[in-house]
């Protein structure tokens, strides 16, 4: 299981990465075009929002099995371990219980939608609504997974989250 | 009883927040209270693709905005803001408000595919353009950037006068200008002087290339949800402040001219040299050669008396 | 009661039990979605549409910056111009602690990156001098402040993408305060260690020491030019500079630094994915709040409460300062811009203040909150580096505090401090 969770997440972290290129290249490429040959792309810039959709979301499951969403964990920490590994699970839970709220509310809207195209591109909402589904699908069935588990669900270490992370000197 | 939210991009102060305000008093004074319209401005409940996109799902009931804004649920209602399409505003108006052959035939559409129905239309005034050095003719633009709104009708458009179509946010517009990023844009006259775009630009170009007229639509089940009499009530209202929007406009356009030119903008119209019929031509071959489509259309609007 | 109030209450609720604020969001949303008789697919759409915004596209660009310049060693190079430059001051190191920052603020758009990546450097280089650790970890915070001040801004793309304020204009209109509260900060690091006798380098840099030092540090220092250059002469929107940034960096780090390579590039990469989800998600959910709170009539009620309080623009700016401290100390800024902002500026704007300005004003107020208990983000990860008390840490930057207040007050009754620049772009 652990390992199946790996290979969700690695894989996640090569699209979301792909998707953070292309937030590089497609602007750069429009600074280049329209100010050295005159001849602005139309259309770049809404390929580049969904890549910034398809960013976040497909990034979203990365952020499970480390517990690093933004939060107030002063509380939380002054709890007893049990105490605290309970509260943990039962938060997960409610965010699993809301994922799925949005992932069939987001399935429901592309059905809906179906016929709807992006404006410039023609991209279809069915395909530009996929990632989010994907993303948040991946997230719920992680966070299922690390609340129900035998061993304590993780905890953020305080200095976790890109805002603490330890970069490498 | 029914209450519906209205939502709309306009910003306080425009004519089209004045129309959408204007709409939703007297619907409710004359159905005694039975329809009570909330208005949202200025994006409130979103950006105007999850507008669009709610008011199909019905979290919101209504909105206004451009025709070629619904292109998304069906691709040839855009044909209503072809460039130099109408005779002037009385003819924008008529043929686009729910009465007219084409209008008519294409709500069918929308409603068929979207849920989505147009109910009324309203006047927001020409589309104009503006420069950082005084333009004439069509040949005057011919390689030079300028900002439209991004959207395949509005590229045609601007490759139609010659322009390089570049896209740019709205909200950066004024920097895009002042830098020269781009030469200059096109808008209605008041988003013009809302957005101070004359202090970048000092050559207004009275092209009058799009009559920009609003789309009004409700979402098709909340229209089926209201009694008979009422929606008779509001097609009455919606057709009434639509007839206004046009006082409204040529009351205001004058003011607006003359306000630019104390800005010490240079205003070029067809006395001072604009080749209005150049604009016309070239930009209408572009249409026709980028939209063949559209040709019947076109030539139905053109019959609307 | 308005039922937007409650959907407040339950958020934070949820915040103070730990839940992750993009959830704490989410549920009371979600539930009144279901309750209201809403389609649910509206919440789907909003938060999808949320994120469909180019200006806020230069937010994971912009982490991807600082993350690459962290990762290629540019950071030190930087402090060790900053140090051959302002060493001699009276504070010696802990001027450059102070001018370091300014110098990375010019790349780095997150407070945190700051105290994380160059924080690192400036207290072990402090502690080995024999600079006293708490007095090393409160410079350090208080100098973190102006990296989101100074262009680039994540926080300030955020304030725009919800106001519709030109980002460019906001971005450059923070580069006069964040010298400004500079110059405070160097005052009161003079002034300090003055009276505590802290050591200084022992002679000003001869010319072909500095050239020494600034020849490494050059291509890391041309990086800011190139980023609000780009901006004010209007070739770039923020989005491009930022990517054009990421392009150069990536240049300068192969090619002048040859520090960089493709598995240095894919982990920096990679910790930026992480981050943005985890700041992006949050504002995908706020939009939900957000179209809750106008439906329900929450700003209508904000703005005849603010009405209720005049029309003086002083007064009113005077009564944002104090809603934006208090909620910076309490929430992050992200969290704080997104939920307030929309609510509290619209209002302000009607009665006369320059929306640029308000935005300065307000970011400032949320970066402070950063360096105050009880949440403190800088605090909590310096607490964590250093391994001092969060209280202890607290009681040191109680004399960093008049600076920043001083500089908040000048900024707050001086708009032509925020929007001198901005002024040559409209
Ligand atoms: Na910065
Ligand atoms: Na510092």
């Amino acid at each position: 299981m652990r390992s199946l969770w790996t290979l969700v997440e690695r894989l996640c972290g090569v699209l979301a990465v792909l998707a953070l290129f292309a937030l590089v290249i497609l602007p750069f490429t429009q600074v280049v075009m329209r100010d050295a040959f005159d001849a602005p792309v139309p259309g770049l810039e809404e390929a580049t929002r969904w890549g910034l959709i398809g960013l976040v979301y497909l990034a979203l499951p990365l952020l499970v099995s480390t517990n690093e969403q933004i939060r107030f964990g002063e509380v939380v920490d002054l709890l007893p371990r049990r105490g605290r590994t309970l509260l943990e699970r039962l938060l997960l839970l409610v965010a699993v219980a809301v994922l799925v709220v949005l992932v069939d509310a987001a399935v429901g809207s592309a059905l809906k939608n179906a016929s709807n195209r992006t404006p410039m591109l023609n991209i279809p909402f069915r395909l530009f609504i996929a990632p989010m589904v994907i993303g948040l699908g991946l997230t719920a069935l992680g966070a299922l997974y690390f609340a129900l588990r035998r061993a304590p669900p993780p905890v953020a270490p305080p200095e976790a989250g890109f805002l603490d992370r330890e970069p490498e000197l | 009883d029914v209450t519906l939210r209205y939502a709309h991009v306009g910003a306080e102060g425009e004519g089209q927040t004045r129309f959408a305000e204007e709409l939703a008093k007297r619907i409710e004074e004359r159905t005694d209270g039975r329809v009570t319209i909330e208005v949202f401005p200025n994006s409130q409940l979103g950006n105007l693709s999850e507008m669009l996109d709610a008011v199909r799902i019905g979290a919101i009931q209504m909105a206004h905005h451009d025709f070629s804004s619904l292109d998304r649920f069906y691709e040839d209602v855009a044909v209503f803001n072809a460039p130099y399409a109408y005779r002037g505003m009385d003819h924008a108006m008529k043929a686009t408000a729910p009465g007219s052959p084409v209008l008519d035939e294409i709500n069918e559409k929308l409603i068929e595919n979207a849920g989505i129905r147009i109910v009324g239309n309203f006047y927001r005034g020409a589309r104009h353009l503006t420069a950082r050095y005084p333009v004439y003719s069509p040949a005057d633009m011919a390689g030079k950037k300028f900002r439209g709104v991004p959207i395949q009708l509005w590229s045609t458009m601007l490759e139609g006068m010659g322009a390089i179509p570049t896209p740019v946010e709205i909200s950066e517009i004024m920097p895009a200008l002042m830098t020269g990023l781009v030469e200059g844009q096109e808008n209605p006259l008041n988003n013009i002087i809302a957005r101070k775009m004359y202090e970048a630009n000092k050559y207004l170009m009275l092209t009058g290339h799009m009559e920009s007229v609003l789309a009004v639509f409700v979402n098709e089940d909340a229209w089926e949800g209201i009694p008979d009499e009422d929606r008779a009530i509001m097609e009455e209202v919606l057709k009434e402040v639509g007839q206004e929007s046009l006082d409204w406009y040529r009351d205001s356009e004058a003011d607006e001219i003359a306000f630019l030119k104390e800005q010490g903008v240079t205003v070029i119209d067809e006395a001072a040299g604009l080749k209005l019929d150049e604009f016309r031509e070239a930009v209408r071959a572009k249409v026709a050669e980028d939209y063949p489509a559209w040709a019947d259309y076109l030539k139905r609007i053109d019959e609307v008396q | 009661m308005n039922e937007g109030f409650l959907v407040i209450a339950g958020f934070f609720a949820l915040f103070i039990a730990g839940m992750p604020v993009a959830f704490a969001i989410l549920v009371p949303s979600v539930i009144y979605i279901g309750l209201g008789g809403i389609p649910m697919a509206m919440v789907a759409q909003r938060v999808l549409y949320a994120l469909d915004s180019f200006p806020l596209v230069a937010v994971p660009v912009f982490i991807f910056v600082g993350n690459l310049m962290n990762a290629a060693g540019i950071t030190e190079r930087l402090f060790r111009f900053a140090d051959v430059l302002v060493g001699r001051l009276w504070g010696g190191l802990a001027q450059v602690n102070v001018f370091a920052s300014l110098i990375f603020s010019g790349v780095s758009g997150a407070a945190l990156a700051d105290v994380g990546g160059l924080g690192r450097v400036e207290i072990k280089a402090m502690s080995d001098k024999g600079f006293p650790l708490p007095f090393s970890a409160s410079v350090t915070a208080a100098s973190a402040i102006i990296g989101p001040i100074f262009p680039p801004s994540i926080p300030i793309i955020i304030y725009a993408s919800v106001t519709s304020v030109s980002a460019v204009q906001l971005l450059v209109a923070g580069i006069v305060p964040a010298l400004l509260a500079v110059v405070l900060l160097m005052i009161t690091v003079a002034i300090l260690s003055l009276r505590r006798s802290y050591p200084r380098a022992p002679h000003w840099p001869t010319p072909r020491a500095l050239w020494r030092a600034f020849w490494p540090a050059a291509p890391a220092l041309l990086a800011p030019i190139i980023l609000v250059g780009g901006m004010l002469s209007g070739h770039f929107t923020p989005t491009e500079t930022s990517a054009v940034a990421v392009v150069y960096v990536l240049l300068v780090g192969t090619v002048f630094y040859r520090s960089m390579g493709p598995r240095f590039v894919w982990k920096a990469a990679v910790e930026t994915v992480r981050s943005t989800a985890a700041i992006l998600f949050i504002v995908a959910a706020a939009a939900m709040f957000g179209w809750i709170l106008t439906v329900e009539g929450v700003p209508r009620d904000v703005a005849a409460a603010f009405a209720a309080i005049g029309t003086d623009p002083w007064v009113l700016l005077l009564v944002v300062n104090v809603i934006f401290l208090v909620a910076g100390m309490f929430v992050d800024s992200t969290t704080a811009t997104l939920l307030l902002v929309p609510i509290i500026a619209p209002p302000v704007v009607a009665a006369g203040v320059d929306p640029v300005h308000l935005g300065i004003v307000i970011i400032f107020n949320l970066m402070f909150g950063t360096v105050t208990p009880p949440f403190g983000l800088s605090l909590f990860l310096l607490s964590n580096m250093t391994g001092l008390s969060f209280s202890r840490l607290a009681m040191a930057m109680v004399p960093f505090y008049p600076a920043l207040v001083a500089a908040l007050a000048l900024l707050t009754f001086v708009p032509e401090l925020s929007l001198w620049i901005p002024s040559m772009l409209r």
